[in-house]
């Protein structure tokens, strides 16, 4: 048979490292990646990319425990690497600070990253009005480095990058047999999904060299994360609001909040703000789907809805939705294919 | 050494052969090793080799290709092995993979091979358990390793050569048994300075030379046969197989496998390779046989237990290929590797399990075993 034809639609983080994962472990298909944006253009460009999964309590923890982990050991083994700070990773540890101590006081991901420990009296002093907290060492995933590093794999693997922008799956009828949709908030007008919904966010990138550590607030509005060249500082958590724009409103009111968590703010010179919008959705979907027309089939599966974590989840999704498209795979094949047995 | 592993041997006595090191030297090896402080940074540098090898890391050049196959990658090392500085690493690989717990014998492999990563013994027994362990990407790596370091090895050369053959890489699969051949003392007479096989040139010009490659390397294996009649070779007739599966010709390897088991009737591997013969050539219930007599051996064999599971599906069968399924799974899950330790399960196993459960037409598994949730799957088939 010849090769099956594979279309990832989205070039963010998702869709980058799902194209990977599939052109590593499938063989004898072709797989190109269709995209309106790509890097620096796509939402992964402005996450900070940190390592900690806060997400919706609605999708089962063991799924989102088992994407982490996975997420979590393939960052590691960059991080442990020479070229690191090329690919965009380095280890970075912090403090996350509640106004009250939550429910749980160890999170599920507690073991995942590591040295998690809660903070002492000494530390929580630091921050105004902060009863509880914990200190960790995650790892940050730069998307604006990390994001070419994984289109390099992909070519030397064979696969395709492309610009366009798909309005209609059909569109892509015949030429691909099966399509992933890994287009993040994109998938509301692709797939007419009522689920998802933006979060905006909008956050600085600002110049302070002497910042060596995170901070991040209970409610996930305020955070510093210091990356390779600068620092990350934001941010806003903006229900169905759809607006790109840098609001000065907004960024006035962000660093006033970063600047009451880390006061030194005040002497670093901004670089840029930008806005991205987070595609969230109570349980992300990652799944397989038959659509028909006028007696075509179309096989998709669909890998999207990572909200803020779409770093955080985003290998152990990729791994996963490349299984799902192997099993499309399997069924076009014939049948003697699938069942071959192995001497 | 080569010498040694020659073809008398069964897969058994292999096993059994420890290595020419006295437990002195051993723990004198071991304590060098705890005690240096370039321990760190030799570790460092196997999976940095490794990692250069999967050809990723930005600006780096592709390696040198193995003239064995055109298919290099990296071997992916586990992340968190509970037995990484173990002394007797490979000693205890051995046991544990005598006792059919391969998911700890593949993690002692590897922890041998990053306290010494030119141990080519290590790179051998690691391809051939991963075999058994269902994960062919990772033994053809494993084995080409190997290879690379002792190119003379017979046992991974055939373990190659039949990985290969799995994967559909019909020219490699004919390179590796070639290669069997010149290096092994008993018949390498029969290739009398012929040179390898001539570049692949264009596709139709590299299909041509794959099957009169194929033609090359079964005459070879005939004529080996015909010049030693009064004896039975089971590993040349274990190569016929492979060969004759290459071919289509099932019954012809069903013949040679049979053969082989005349003489070697407790190895679980000819069982298998004889059943998976048996399944391709649509004979599925002699297969089942085969397979049981295999699992009868080796209880942990989880390759094979794919292949009756497979079987079963073709019978129709789904529920026993859903339960052999997860007896498979559930069995790479007892690893020691805690953490992160469905990296040990492979994935042909869960797509295979996948096939089974949408072929039940029970759509409310498919969740489960979309997120890998093995735990409900094993209740919802009364397997806790």
């Amino acid at each position: 048979m010849d090769k099956v034809r594979i279309a990832v639609i989205g070039a963010g983080v998702v869709g980058l490292s799902t194209a990977v994962c599939i052109v590593e472990s499938i063989p004898n298909c072709s797989v190109t990646v269709i995209a309106e944006k790509f890097t620096p253009n796509t939402t992964s460009d402005i996450a900070a990319g940190i390592l900690s999964p806060h997400f919706s309590p609605e999708t089962p923890i063991h799924c989102q425990k088992r994407w982490f982990g996975d997420t979590f050991a393939h960052v590691l083994s960059i991080g442990q690497s020479a070229d690191a700070p090329i690919i965009g990773v380095e280890f970075l540890s912090g403090w996350e600070i509640f106004k009250e101590p939550p429910k749980e006081r160890f999170p599920f991901w507690s073991d995942m990253v590591l040295g998690f420990r809660t903070m002492t009296d000494v530390e929580l002093r630091r921050f105004t009005g902060a009863k509880f907290g914990w200190m960790y060492t995650t790892l940050i995933c730069e998307c604006i480095s990390y994001l070419p590093w994984l289109e390099k794999r992909l070519k030397d693997a064979g696969g395709q990058l492309q610009a366009a922008k798909i309005q209609d799956f059909w569109e892509l009828d015949g030429q691909y047999d099966i399509i992933v949709n890994c287009c993040g908030i994109g998938a509301k007008a692709l797939t007419g999904d009522p689920k998802i919904h933006p979060v905006r966010g909008q956050v600085h990138k600002v110049h302070a060299p002497w910042l060596k550590h995170f901070i991040r607030t209970d409610d996930g509005r305020s955070y510093i994360y210091p990356g390779i060249s600068s620092v990350v500082v934001g941010g806003t958590r903006q229900n169905d609001d759809w607006r790109m724009s840098v609001d000065p409103f907004d960024s006035k009111d962000i660093f006033e909040r970063c600047c009451a968590l880390e006061p030194t703010l005040k002497h670093s010179s901004k670089l840029f703000e930008a806005v991205g919008l987070r595609p969230a959705r109570a349980v992300l979907r990652l799944e397989k789907e038959k659509l028909e027309r006028r007696g075509r089939q179309m096989c998709l599966v669909h890998n999207y809805g990572h909200g803020g974590a779409g770093v955080s989840f985003h290998w152990g999704t990729a791994k996963e939705a490349a299984e799902l498209v192997k099993d499309f795979v399997i069924e076009m094949r014939p049948t003697g294919k699938y069942s071959k047995s192995k001497l | 050494m080569d010498q040694w592993r020659n073809t008398e041997w069964s897969t058994e006595h292999i096993m059994l052969l420890s290595r020419n090191e006295s437990l002195e030297e051993e723990f004198e090896r071991a304590k060098a090793a705890v005690e240096s402080d370039t321990e760190f940074w030799d570790k460092m540098q196997v999976e940095w080799e490794e990692m250069a090898r999967r050809n990723w890391l930005a600006g780096s050049q592709p390696p040198e290709k193995a003239a064995i196959s055109p298919h290099e990658k990296g071997y992916y090392f586990h992340t968190d092995n509970p037995f990484r500085d173990w002394p007797n690493a490979f000693e205890e690989a051995t046991k544990k993979q005598k006792e059919g717990d391969l998911p700890n014998a593949v993690l002692l492999l590897e922890s041998a091979i990053l306290q010494d990563p030119h141990d080519a013994e290590a790179w051998q027994y690691l391809g051939t358990t991963q075999a058994e362990n269902e994960n062919e990407q990772s033994a053809i790596v494993a084995l080409q390793r190997c290879l690379e370091l002792q190119s003379y090895n017979l046992v991974a050369l055939m373990a190659l050569a039949v990985s290969l053959t799995n994967t559909g890489l019909q020219q490699d699969a004919c390179d590796a048994l070639k290669n069997w051949i010149r290096h092994n003392p008993k018949y390498k007479y029969l290739i009398r300075g012929k040179t390898g096989s001539p570049a692949p040139g264009r596709k139709k010009d590299r299909e041509a030379s794959a099957s009169s490659l194929l033609t090359e390397v079964k005459g070879l294996f005939l004529e080996a046969v015909r010049q030693t009649p009064d004896m039975i070779d089971p590993d040349l007739q274990t190569g016929l197989g492979v060969l004759f599966n290459l071919s289509g010709e099932y019954d012809r390897a069903v013949d040679a496998f049979n053969c082989a088991l005349t003489i070697r009737p407790q190895d679980y591997l000819l069982w298998n390779r004889l059943g998976a013969t048996l399944a391709n050539g649509d004979r599925s219930e002699e297969a089942v046989e085969a397979y049981q007599r295999a699992l009868e051996i080796q209880p942990g064999f989880i390759r094979s237990r794919y292949n009756l599971g497979i079987t079963c599906i073709n019978l129709g069968a789904y529920r026993e290929a859903v339960s052999n399924f997860l007896i498979a799974l559930n069995l790479q899950r007892k690893s020691r590797s805690t953490q992160f330790c469905h990296r040990v399960i492979s994935g042909s196993i869960w797509s295979a399990l996948r096939i089974a459960l949408s072929l039940m037409e029970q759509p409310e598994f498919f969740q489960a075993a979309n997120v890998g949730d093995l735990d409900t799957l094993m209740r919802a088939f009364n397997m806790d």
